[in-house]
């Protein structure tokens, strides 16, 4: 059986925290215990926000079992969901190999001027965070995350 | 992410007036926009339109966000009581006086502070929600409502 080599990155950025407009100075090491080639290393900055409401709803008579005395087909339902404020990507390299002897990157990444503050309430909570990313071919991309959280 | 005051924002001192029942509310702040965790200094003046008593006067900062439903529903809502998508919160008050006497035409002013909690929930708008930040003046009468005068300032992580 053949194994892939183990991977380890690391992803380090040069501050805590960022404004709009600000630019994001990353570091990134790769370690590998066998050499691997790639198709392309990347940057990503990703802003998400998770969100959560009620809404009514009306449940179709064929859903469910009703019964005379149960009228109200209406009620508040909660519902949640994910969306994906800004998604940048910053191309770093495209085809290369990585050896035994490991890859040191350092990048940037611009944050835009309309970027929407991290924000934490009861139904919205909104994060960012950095993603370096390397695409195989055929294989599953390799991906260090880092979140910045600040309360 | 840290939201920063935008130069647009209005500057210099803020001055605005409510008009309650009994009397008009005229809140002045030496700006309209502050930092989480700041401790806002301004007065608020009291022009009686009739002679009442309130059992307490104070201020206190409201925090409101909202969904906007038209934003992430697939389906319109029908009506407003369809949807609940907003999340309110009152911060604890600071008391400016308590039985105090208002008579007809005579104007108080009641200068205070108040700290802004350090929460992260900036002033910010997005396509998906919005949320705002509220000074407040209650006063507080006997077996009656609370009546409130809300003015909206901006809460940044920080000021430019």
């Amino acid at each position: 059986m053949i194994f892939g080599p183990k991977v380890k990155v690391d992803l380090d950025i040069d501050k805590e925290s960022y404004f709009p407009g600000d630019e994001i100075k990353a570091r990134i090491q790769v370690d590998t215990n066998k050499r691997f080639s790639f198709n392309e290393l990347r940057l990503e900055l990703v802003c998400e926000s998770f969100m959560k409401w009620e809404v009514k709803r009306e449940f179709s008579l064929y859903s469910r079992s009703v019964t005379e005395e149960e009228e109200d087909l209406e009620e508040m339902v909660s519902e949640s969901f994910i969306f994906r404020l800004v998604e940048l990507k910053r191309f770093i390299m495209g085809k290369g190999e990585v050896t035994d002897s490991g890859l040191f990157i350092e990048t940037s990444i611009e944050v835009p001027e309309d970027a929407p503050p991290t924000y934490k309430s009861g139904m919205i909570n909104t994060r960012w965070f950095l993603k370096a990313v390397i695409g195989r071919r055929m294989r599953r991309d390799i991906v260090r995350k880092l979140e910045r959280r600040r309360s | 992410m840290l939201a920063k005051a935008k130069e647009e924002r209005p500057r210099g001192a803020f001055e605005a007036s409510y008009d309650l029942v009994k009397a008009e509310v005229t809140l002045k702040l030496p700006r309209c926009v502050f930092s989480l965790g700041e401790t806002i200094e301004g007065v608020v003046l009291v022009k009686p339109s009739k002679s009442f008593r309130v059992d307490e006067l104070k201020v206190d900062a409201l925090h409101h966000a909202e969904i906007i439903p038209e934003a992430i529903l697939k389906q319109p809502i029908l009506s407003f009581t369809d949807f609940r998508g907003s999340d309110v919160t009152a911060f604890p008050p600071t008391i400016l006086e308590r039985g105090v006497e208002f008579i007809e035409g005579i104007e108080s002013e009641f200068p205070f502070r108040y700290k802004i909690p350090s929460v992260q929930r900036p002033s910010c708008k997005t396509k998906y929600y919005k949320a705002n930040w509220f000074l407040r003046v209650i006063s507080k009468r006997k077996h009656r409502p609370d009546e409130k005068a809300s003015f909206r300032i901006v809460v940044a992580n920080e000021l430019n």
